[in-house]
């Protein structure tokens, strides 16, 4: 039922699923996204920002799907995810950090940092370990 | 799809499928909307904590449905299926018939009806008879490791019908945070309705063989409920230390079905 040939991605991307449906879930839960907001010292959210950590959360529901997706197929025919997911990977990242320098503020809970870390180099090592790289930047990963 | 070229079967487990889905959205995602829309339930955390239940057991049979929908028909799915359909019509009807004339609501028992025909009129259309023909070796396979899981889901879910018929209020009276009530009591109901229903399939399957479709179906309820257990937990929302026994379940589920699914998986 598992197609995807490389053992280590397979664990990777299960890894990454989970992550991702505990994340839809948090996001899609008012009670548990104003709870994920209070933990990393931001203030309570409103309706507005409720509404769209909902629509984050269906976005993570989309991508823990994506996942299943990858896999159930060989990785030839997920080349083109694993590269748009890799660099999503890198952008939120980046996101995450220049967040957190702009604000100023002293960081409180570093569980998100280190989680977007983590789903960067995931990616990164399926990316290579499916020869889905174009190129050989960042080969170390 | 289904690997059949008959389009009733197809448009039958369409609508099954579209019935399912709804209210597994409906109800996970938006218990609000149910309880503004039946008189009887009240907006407190006890009906928000059993529909979301409900929506994530739907879930699972919206898993099911597609992966029959790949993979071909599947025998102990219907052996779950149609009696959890029909358990739920009358858990339905019996609820709303009880209610004042003018508190009704039957939207929710005419859809379950008219999901249990049309899963009927798949599982005789495209299986045939009701035969149970006996696999080669329990279980239908000879992974020791996997009958020892399997044996204990059905432990399990007997168990838990059976501490349903000695105290119905058992469950709620366990979970902190649950408040006893006549619709607690009958949500509690539904909850032994599936494990009656996992009950009737892991029967079948203990005389048939695995059937792949309900570990798949399971591997999806069972990491919905830790996931959402992993947010309850975070959240600091397990008062009291939480329900003990639900605890000990969710994590055994999760394991016990990535364990059965991984096992298996390379067979199909």
């Amino acid at each position: 039922m598992i197609k995807l040939e490389d053992r280590v991605s397979v664990v990777i991307l299960c890894l990454l699923t989970a992550m991702a449906l505990f994340y839809s879930l948090m996001m899609l839960g008012d009670d548990w996204a104003a709870g994920f907001m209070d933990r990393i010292g931001r203030p309570a959210p409103n309706q507005d920002t409720l509404f769209w950590m909902g629509s984050w959360g269906f976005i993570y529901l989309a991508l823990c799907v994506g996942n299943i997706c990858a896999l159930l197929a060989p990785a030839s025919d997920s080349k083109v995810y694993f590269r748009a997911m890799s660099f999503l990977a890198m952008v939120a990242f980046l996101r995450v950090i220049g967040n957190t320098i702009a604000s100023g503020e002293e960081v409180t809970n570093y569980v998100p940092i280190v989680a977007q870390l983590l789903v960067l180099v995931g990616y990164s090592i399926v990316l290579s370990r499916t020869n889905s790289r174009i190129g050989k930047h960042f080969g170390w990963l | 799809m289904f690997k059949t070229d008959d389009k009733v079967v197809q448009i039958s487990l369409a609508v099954s499928y579209a019935i399912m889905a709804m209210y597994a959205m409906i109800n996970f995602f938006n218990p609000d909307y149910i309880i503004s829309n039946y008189a009887s339930l009240e907006p407190n955390n006890t009906n928000v904590f059993f529909l979301i239940w409900f929506g994530m057991m739907n879930f699972g049979a919206v898993a099911g449905l597609i992966y029959m929908g790949y993979k071909g028909l599947d025998r102990g799915y219907f052996a779950y299926a149609i009696p959890l359909s029909l358990l739920f019509v009358y858990w339905g009807y019996s609820g709303q018939s009880s209610l004042p004339a003018d508190q009704q609501n039957y939207t929710a028992t005419v859809m379950l009806g008219i999901n249990f025909i049309a899963l009927l009129i798949a599982r005789i259309r495209g299986m045939g008879a009701f035969n149970i023909e006996k696999a080669s070796v329990m279980w239908g396979t000879e992974d020791k490791l996997v009958q020892a899981i399997l044996w204990v889901a059905l432990i399990g879910q007997a168990v838990f019908v059976i501490q349903y018929v000695i105290n119905p209020g058992s469950f709620i009276e366990q979970t902190p945070g649950l408040e006893m009530s006549d619709v607690g009591l009958r949500f509690s109901m539904g909850l032994m309705f599936f494990a009656l229903a996992w009950v009737s399939t892991l029967l079948y399957q203990l005389r048939c063989g695995y059937s792949m479709t309900m570990i798949v179906a399971g591997v999806v309820i069972s990491s919905l409920f830790f996931m959402t257990f992993l947010n309850f937990l975070v959240n600091g929302q397990v008062e009291d230390g939480g329900n003990t026994q639900l605890t000990v379940v969710i994590i055994l589920n999760f394991v016990g079905s990535l364990i059965l699914f991984f096992r298996l998986q390379s067979k199909h």
